[in-house]
């Protein structure tokens, strides 16, 4: 597993190659996420997540609130 | 992250920097509700009392309303009890009885509608009273007024988004339609061994078109605010699912009747990436099971697109 640069998210944000996930609460969601990001909390992945990433195979991009 | 790995997910990558080193830089971020506490929220004073006003319901600013009249009836009434305070009527005071809180009452909304008859007049303390309730009762009538007119604007800015809405449905349809009918005649048209020129120009703009819509489908199953009715998302799935068998169809007499420019081969990549997300369990709303069963044929026509897409 690697990291993502900032650039190269930049680079890559319209194309359909990965999902992009925001695991941030619904409401920092809301307000705002980098664009195309989907929202899957961290406290609902083991729930929810099947049904939000059908594909394990897939490329999956997370991110959260600052650096981690 | 382990937590994913766990479920089974292999190809986990982390954005580190997050949504804060994202905004840090200036990129564009999508969000959908309006930021709280950025809206000019004013704390102390008039500004503040009427804000606060704002934020009542019709009845409880109605009901505020009332109960101030009466409660400033009560202090009118038993200002009446000192000498020297209370209201006078012909000039005469007031006696401090239960006739009195009648009078009382009736001063006070006098008062609060500002009509001021002047029949009957408050002395001392009655005075400042009078004064303190007229302005407070203004404001308060102000809030019943502004609430009326906001709630009108409420209802009137609701239509038009929702009519914004049906039109842009109504264009999906109509625009999907034409699309449809271009690639069905470009279908018969690779399928006639008489070469056609300009056929790769019309095979692209179709490409480009198609997307567009495909994008716009995509958007109103993902982002709308609206939820439109299930018959009409039916119609535009199954018209969708037609459109991706027809450029199997079409694709499949390349290279021999054109050869894909890059442009459509772009397109038809998108198109894939967009059918991966129209199925039954990607979509944030539940439907009826009819209409999820066609979501996956969707997904399953775009996928299928992926075959023609050979490098030559």
């Amino acid at each position: 597993m690697s990291d993502v640069s900032r650039e190269e998210l930049l680079r890559r944000l319209y194309d359909s190659t990965f999902v992009l996930v925001d695991v941030l609460p619904p409401d920092s969601w809301g307000l705002r996420h980098v664009p195309g990001a989907i929202n899957l909390p961290v406290d609902e992945i083991q729930s929810r997540a099947a049904a939000v990433l059908p594909d394990r195979n897939r490329e999956i991009i997370l991110y959260c609130g600052t650096s981690t | 992250m382990r937590l994913l790995t766990d479920l089974g997910y292999t190809n986990l990558r982390l954005y580190t920097g997050g949504i804060a080193d994202w905004v840090d830089h200036n990129l564009p971020v999508e969000g959908i509700r309006r930021v709280p506490g950025v809206a000019f929220t004013p704390r102390f004073g008039v500004a503040a009392a009427l804000e606060a006003l704002g934020n009542r319901s019709f009845t409880q600013l109605a009901g505020m309303w009332s109960v101030v009249v009466i409660a400033s009836a009560a202090l009118f009434w038993l200002a009446c009890a000192l000498p020297g305070h209370g209201l006078l009527q012909g000039g005469q005071p007031l006696p401090f009885d239960g006739r009195t809180f009648l009078d009382a009452l009736y001063f006070s909304a006098v008062t609060a509608t500002s009509v001021g008859y002047g029949d009957v007049t408050p002395v001392g303390a009655a005075r400042v009273i009078a004064l303190v309730e007229a302005v407070f009762e203004l404001l308060l009538f102000g809030g019943v007024v502004s609430k009326f007119v906001s709630s009108r604007q409420d209802r009137l800015i609701e239509e038009v988004s929702e009519s914004t809405f049906e039109n842009e449905l109504g264009r999906i349809r109509t625009n999907l339609h034409l699309v449809l009918m271009e690639l069905h005649a470009l279908g018969d048209v690779v399928s006639t061994s008489v070469p056609h020129p300009r056929l790769g120009d019309r095979v692209e703009s179709g490409a480009v078109v198609f997307l567009g819509e495909m994008r716009a489908i995509h958007a109103l199953l993902f982002r709308s605010r609206h939820e439109p009715e299930e018959l009409v998302i039916e119609t535009i799935l199954a018209s969708l699912e037609s459109g991706l068998r027809a450029w199997s169809d079409v694709l499949a007499a390349s290279p021999a009747a054109f050869t894909l420019s890059p442009l459509m081969r772009q397109s038809i990549e998108k198109m894939i990436g967009l059918s991966a997300d129209i199925c039954s369990d990607c979509v944030p709303r539940r439907y009826a099971t009819d209409l999820t069963a066609q979501m996956d044929r969707v997904q399953t026509a775009g996928q299928k697109l992926r075959a023609h897409l050979h490098v030559p």
